[in-house]
């Protein structure tokens, strides 16, 4: 059973809220997906503060590919696959660190640091001098722009350009990014680990999924504070027509009340509110940046769903803090955050068993692959003309639209042959 | 001239291998309480000064590797990074009945080798000892793990005769954690 790009709409009924969930585990689909979404869609690959000097990089994937994203001599950044040119080798195999070059250790050919190819072996008995090295550096991205510290790419020069990408999501980001004068950082640290699932399960439910937590994360979020079940928090959800989605709860400082952390978050509530008002000061919740990066602002967590396989994707999960705040709420921050987040972290565990019983149905399954999930909470509930919150907004915590937005913009996506340009006439939506 | 393994082998005595025995039993009775899911069991055989911290393991180039990689190395994220306040959260999680990623538990093996002994130069009378294990992990109906790695541990004596973990550091042998989760203790 294979599914065509043409049935793609009949398994993805956004507007009526049915999903078949032959998209999370069809291998047509996962091989058409990573040139389709993830060759042409801006992807999150790294933070300012991960590769500050000259020569330092990062190693990450966009889609299936290996990609370094390296600071350049005149403080620019570039990003390239890292495959070489002559056989496809990794042309670096350290996950971070800081270099003049990268030599491919399979024959010799080297580049440097802005991907030029610098060195070939036997470049004059072998090549006889005939190969011309100005065309045979890394593969580089088409597009590399950076919003506030973020740094995204695309494969896709046809794309258009990273703000318009973000849209409406940037009033949201700003909330965590932008709160005080000082930005933001990354402290130093990847916590990677493996779901047997699909990644578009986890991206979902970052877009839109509070619903989950008062029974999933019953046994930690229930624990803490006065208790969930029950009890949707107050809040509200943002869904952008460019497929990204927040779910904000308010009031809610901080998981542990007693730590130098919630002291340090209580005293910059006026610095926040003042920068960007009441209505972004304090907003906790989850969000997706279209389509594989999300977060958690309530832990200062940020991640990537990199897809290996229909089946199978590693999270790669980072903690934020303020640049500027003192060392022991940075500590306090690390702290909390490997506590609650990560493999082991006491909140994210019971993802995972989820996550991955889901996949190993489905993995099984002929019946379940023909059984619809229903995405229709919140139906019909949500506005375009929010007083406060920009996009479409639906008024309560819980809800999918979200979600709903999400695979409606991954349908476009996957079956456009353009890159599937958001009409500004259509910009506001047509949800019914 | 006697070689460095000669002088290590008859730095054995009755007593060292007396201690060794002990400490082996100490840690095959800690395997048996996780085995056996008694967390606050094996709560209880830290000391309450302890810590327990499971650092990240990095690919880096051999010049730019961290030489200790049991050493701290400042603000870092880690897959556990626990005082014994924070310990108790996660046994308490475990025990909570809604703990779902081990509801119904796992069935776990801890398999504990290679303990080499030595006494603490930072704290007198306690030993800093090192062991490997292999702990194997059968979940539901079909699902398998397996961790390999090492623990750094202080162990203090205690009056009865036994020992309490005032320190210990996890080195798992993986950099992307290859399980959906670390539910376990090592």
């Amino acid at each position: 059973m294979s599914i065509e790009i043409d049935d793609l709409a009949d398994k993805v009924q956004w507007e009526k809220g049915l999903i078949s969930p032959e998209i999370f585990i069809d291998e047509k689909v996962y091989r058409e997906e990573l040139g389709r979404l993830f060759g042409r869609a801006w992807l999150f690959l790294a933070h300012d503060s991960m590769i500050p000097k000259p020569g330092d990089f990062f190693n990450t994937y966009m889609g299936g590919d290996p990609v370094i994203v390296a600071r350049q001599k005149d403080g620019s950044v570039r990003a390239y696959l890292n495959a070489c040119r002559h056989r496809g080798m990794k042309v670096c195999r350290a996950e971070d660190g800081n270099a003049r070059n990268f030599m491919c250790t399979y024959h010799g050919w080297a580049y440097d640091i802005s991907g030029e190819l610098i060195n070939v072996p036997n470049l004059a008995d072998a090549y006889h001098n005939d190969l011309d090295r100005k065309k045979w550096g890394l593969v580089q991205v088409a597009q590399i722009d950076n919003y506030k510290g973020l740094w995204f790419a695309t494969f896709d020069p046809t794309a258009p350009p990273l703000h318009e990408y973000l849209g409406d999501m940037t009033f949201y980001i700003d909330s965590w990014v932008d709160h005080v004068p000082g930005g933001i950082e990354i402290l130093p640290g990847v916590i990677k680990w493996t779901i047997r699932g699909n990644w578009k399960i986890a991206a979902e439910q970052f877009a839109g999924d509070g619903y989950h937590a008062q029974v999933t994360h019953s046994s930690s979020l229930g624990k803490i504070g006065e208790g969930m079940w029950g009890k949707m928090p107050e809040g509200a959800q943002f869904s952008s027509r460019h497929g990204h989605g927040h779910s904000m709860v308010f009031g809610r400082v901080t998981r542990f009340d007693d730590d130098p952390l919630s002291v340090y978050n209580a005293e910059r509530n006026p610095v926040v509110e003042e920068r960007l008002g009441s209505s972004r000061t304090n907003m906790l919740g989850n969000f997706t940046v279209f389509p594989n990066m999300s977060g958690l602002p309530a832990s200062a967590n940020l991640r990537v769903w990199h897809p290996k396989g229909p089946n199978t994707f590693e999270i790669w999960s980072f903690t934020v803090v303020d640049k500027d705040a003192p060392e022991q709420v940075k500590k306090a921050q690390q702290l909390s955050a490997t506590l609650t987040e990560g493999a082991a972290g006491i909140v994210e565990l019971d993802d995972g068993e989820n996550w991955n019983l889901m996949g190993q149905i489905l993995e099984q399954g002929y019946q379940t692959r023909r059984m619809d999930w229903n995405y229709q909470m919140g139906l019909g509930h949500e506005t375009e003309d929010h007083e406060t919150y920009p996009g479409r907004i639906n008024g309560t915590y819980y809800g999918e639209g979200p979600q709903r937005t999400f695979y409606r913009r991954w349908l476009e996506f996957m079956t456009s042959e353009k890159w599937p340009r958001v009409d500004a006439v259509r910009e506001s939506g047509d949800e019914s | 001239m006697t070689t460095q393994v000669e002088a290590e082998l008859t730095a054995f005595t009755a007593a060292t291998q007396e201690l060794q025995f002990r400490i082996e039993q100490f840690y095959y009775y800690e395997a048996e309480l996780l085995d056996e899911w008694k967390y606050h069991a094996w709560y209880d055989l830290f000391s309450t000064d302890s810590h327990y911290r499971l650092p990240v393991r990095r690919n880096r180039l051999r010049r730019q590797r961290f030489a200790d990689e049991a050493a701290a190395r400042g603000i870092e994220m880690a897959h556990f990074d626990a005082d014994m306040k924070t310990l108790k959260l996660y046994v308490n999680q475990r025990e909570s009945g809604s703990n779902w990623a081990e509801d119904p538990p796992s069935r776990t093996r801890h398999l504990i080798t290679n303990v080499r002994i030595r006494s603490s130069a930072d704290e007198a009378g306690s030993y800093d000892v090192r062991s490997n294990f292999l702990v194997y992990r059968n979940r539901l109906e079909a699902e398998v793990d397996l961790w390999a790695g090492e623990r750094y541990d202080r162990l203090r004596p205690t009056d009865d005769g036994s020992f309490q973990i005032a320190d210990r550091v996890v080195l798992l042998d993986q950099n992307v954690v290859l399980s959906k989760n670390l539910s376990v203790f090592f």
